[in-house]
């Protein structure tokens, strides 16, 4: 990455640092009168919860799928209301919470943990609705899986939120850095971790303090504490693992095939949680700005929250809302916005700014820390050129946001290339569904065809054979035939009489 | 496009602050200009900013375009000022206003706008000038007093069709240095000396160094350039050396005025590194041509208009992989 392009985006870090540094303690927000669970269309899911039934904080609504999503659990006590599937193919749990909160967890495991071996753990984490929290909600299960063949060289502990907007895991480590150390003490026992790197950003030494204070009182083996640098986008699983471990990731390699794998410190303590409290996962902290306001609150908030509530209590209504940060950014649509366990951080109401036409400066290509040219993708995001897109890899984007921070002309690249990337998608899997009709329809073709030609075949034979039996056998060999024969030769040389009456 | 909503964007940078600091750097060369040419310098200065800032006006009330925010970008004023640099002092009235015209109203927003303009709005409007009035456009004072006249004979002057209408004073005009380098090219024993004009040179060198410095352009396209005009001049030097000179090409007419704020403009130039080198390459090498074999005693102008075409083929060539 250029390194005048890292000092503009670390400049403007720092301010927008010293502007939100105050101290943000993780607050509980009461509850909201319903839960929303939506589930995406196409996913393999199953269901075990039905309408009008009550459930118990904690209580799993969605079963897991090996290999696939991990178990949801309910956020709160209350009534099933509904459970619906809508026209775009989402089905809806959704829960009327009674007030209580009434939990009704498993027995904690606490220390007998290690005596479990790592297949029994991913199966506990698997069925306790355990995924990454640090953005990508990938099943935790699933990861240390894909680690199976061969046990993990370094477990890396991602504590490095470089965004600027994103403060939960740095008041959850001044809070909780404990439950963190004892989850990463679990988490490196069930990858069979050899050496285990916490990667915090060099610019905290408040963390620093109380990360090296937990590890002192419940030492994790061959653990190290890694500072970076904490330019965006380091937290950026691929970079870290470049900057704290000094292990280059190639392109198209994924971490675990080489023996790492990483975790975000509110996973690890969702672990710390499950294994010691026997709970589930179904709540997490939150950063939520409220721009209007000036407000900005760590908020530890149950999955399934509408976004609705959270605006409740300030005099606006929600306008709009973007997930993640100030630099990264996604916008979901306002209807149906839910805290998920992605939504590390929500910003309710953002700033409308106005936006230009390119002016072709470049700071966009220089600032990319993929090493690629933003400005000639959005070229060829609109209109959609696919061929191009890919000739400029799009694929390679990892939708950090660094060029839409520096555009001058305030273009919102980054969400123009998730379009172009979803479009892309759209028409792949539309060539493949033509492709599929056409080789159906081939199929067909040549089934009928088949079929016929087998139905001609197998009358041909039935012919030829009729013909052989009738060549064979002698006109006279048919006695009926003979009689029937003899009796129409009668009745023709019988002279005709005229049977009918006269007319009156 | 719908507006978007954008959490606290404020980047480090806006197209009105880039351009504010274009301006700024084309200050030290601007005051030198000025003091060379007299009134009539600051006059073209003067006429040509006004009469594109006016246009831009007009063309965003037509367009309905937000005035305040397409007129806060400052490029109308950023091309007036260009225009104005590249006219002779003394020149008609209408001179500037006309390339203003041209170089808003046809160059720019006849594309779709700022960012849309394939090619560089002011030199399309000084070349549709120089193209049209080349007797008006070639007069240049030879002696920074040459023109030394009042304020008000200045504007008597340009008011009543500009220098080429006075004859009498045909004899304070003279060939530029890059003219007498022109029309004196074999000539034997004769020694060409740069006008004082390498000052307004070195200072848009400077200027040009300050926007490296703050990177708000890239090295390679005035890299490229000067290193491409170097070699040609050097080469054309070896083989006569009567020709004019390294010194002469760098520091005569407007080279480092076309190196560094001309052929940079990034709108019409080529937008990947291998592109920008052969962009600034191309330009240096046509300037070079034009100079020693055109008709035109300068050539940025026209040699950063033909550059300006070969961008859509220079922007195909990216992403380019010298390992692949």
């Amino acid at each position: 990455m250029n390194t005048r392009a890292t000092k503009s985006i670390r400049s403007y870090q720092a301010r927008v640092d010293r502007a939100l540094r105050p101290a943000t303690p993780i607050t509980t927000r009461e509850l909201p009168p319903t839960l929303q669970y939506r589930i995406a269309p196409g996913s393999r899911h199953n269901i075990v919860v039905n309408t009008d039934e009550h459930v118990h904080t904690g209580q799993t609504l969605v079963a897991a799928i090996a290999d696939g999503p991990a178990s949801i659990h309910a956020g709160s006590s209350g009534t099933i209301t509904c459970k619906q599937t809508d026209s775009e193919g989402h089905t809806t749990i959704e829960i009327a919470t009674d007030g209580y909160d009434s939990r009704r967890f498993k027995q904690a495991i606490g220390d007998k943990f290690r005596s479990m071996s790592s297949v029994q753990l991913q199966q506990l984490f698997h069925h306790n609705g355990l995924v990454g929290l640090g953005g990508a909600c990938f099943p935790v299960a699933g990861k240390i899986a894909a680690l199976e063949s061969k046990p993990a060289s370094v477990l890396l502990v991602n504590a490095v939120e470089c965004d600027p907007a994103i403060l939960c895991d740095r008041a959850l480590l001044l809070e909780q850095a404990s439950a963190a150390i004892r989850g990463i003490g679990i988490a490196a026992h069930a990858c069979n971790a050899q050496k285990v790197i916490i990667a915090i950003k060099n610019d905290e030494p408040a963390i620093h303090t109380a990360v090296q204070n937990a590890l002192e009182k419940n030492p994790v083996e061959n653990s190290s504490i890694c500072k970076v640098a904490a330019d965006y986008p380091v937290g950026y699983e691929r970079y870290l693992f470049a900057s704290a471990s000094e292990i280059p990731v190639p392109e198209n390699t994924h971490p675990t095939a080489l023996g790492l794998i990483s975790f975000n410190v509110a996973t690890c303590i969702a672990i710390a949680q499950l294994i010691d409290r026997g709970e589930p996962l179904f709540s997490r902290v939150t950063t939520v700005h409220k721009p209007t306001t000036g407000a900005i609150q760590n908020l530890h908030i149950r999955f399934g929250t509408p976004l609705n509530h959270l605006v409740q209590g300030s005099d606006t209504t929600l306008q709009s809302v973007a997930y993640s940060g100030l630099i990264t950014e996604n916008l979901p649509s306002r209807r149906t916005a839910t805290i998920s366990p992605a939504s590390n951080c929500v910003i309710l109401n953002p700033e409308a700014t106005t936006q230009n036409d390119c002016i072709r400066c470049g700071l966009c290509a220089d600032v990319c820390p993929a090493s690629l040219q933003p400005q000639q993708l959005l070229t060829h995001s609109e209109p959609l050129d696919a061929k191009q897109l890919a000739r400029h890899q799009l694929d390679r984007c990892i939708e950090c946001g660094c060029c839409d921070t520096v555009c001058p002309s305030g273009i919102p690249l980054t969400r123009t290339f998730q379009q172009a990337m979803q479009a892309i998608h759209q028409q792949t899997l539309q060539i493949q569904a033509a492709e599929r009709a056409k080789q159906r329809f081939a199929a067909r073709q040549n089934r009928l065809e088949r079929q016929s030609a087998e139905s001609q075949a197998k009358l041909a034979r039935k012919q030829a054979a009729l013909t052989q039996r009738t060549k064979q056998s002698t006109p006279s060999a048919d006695p009926r035939k003979q009689l029937l024969e003899s009796a129409l030769r009668r009745r023709s040389k019988k002279p005709k009489t005229d049977n009918t009456p006269p007319p009156p | 496009m719908e507006p978007v909503n954008k959490p606290f964007r404020t980047g480090p940078l806006t197209v009105n602050t880039i351009m504010l600091l274009v301006i700024a750097a084309l200050v030290p060369g601007t005051v030198i200009h000025i003091y060379l040419t007299g009134w009539g310098g600051l006059a073209n200065l003067l006429v040509a900013a006004a009469a594109a800032m006016l246009f831009e006006y007009i063309v965003c009330v037509l367009r309905n375009k937000p005035v305040r925010e397409t007129m806060g970008d400052h490029s109308a004023l950023l091309t007036g000022l260009l225009i104005g640099l590249c006219l002779p002092p003394l020149v008609n009235l209408w001179i500037p206003i006309i390339a203003a015209a041209i170089a808003i109203l046809l160059a720019k927003h006849i594309y779709g706008g700022l960012g849309n303009n394939i090619f560089n709005p002011a030199m399309v409007g000084y070349a549709a000038v120089l193209v049209s009035f080349p007797r008006d456009l070639s007069l240049w004072p030879t002696l920074p007093q040459s023109f030394d006249f009042g304020i008000i004979q200045t504007i008597n002057i340009i008011a009543n069709g500009g220098l080429v209408e006075y004859t009498h004073w045909d004899s304070l005009t003279g060939a530029t240095t890059l003219d007498t380098a022109r029309t004196s090219t074999g000539t034997a024993g004769q020694h060409i000396t740069i006008g004082l004009e390498r000052w307004t040179n070195i200072a848009f060198l400077c200027g040009g160094a300050v926007l490296l410095r703050l990177r708000l352009i890239n090295w390679h396209i005035p890299v490229s350039l000067l290193a491409t005009l170097s070699l040609c001049a050097l080469i054309e030097q070896a083989i006569n050396p009567n020709a004019a000179g390294l010194s002469v090409h760098l520091l005569a007419g407007a080279t480092m005025l076309g190196a560094f704020f001309i052929a940079t403009d990034p709108v019409s130039a080529a937008a990947g590194n291998t592109g920008r080198l052969i962009y600034g390459a191309g330009i240096g090498l046509l300037i070079w041509l034009i100079r020693t074999f055109g008709g035109y005693p300068d050539a940025v102008a026209f040699a950063v208009l033909l550059m300006n075409c070969t961008v859509p083929v220079l922007d195909y060539l990216e992403p380019w992989r010298w390992r692949k």
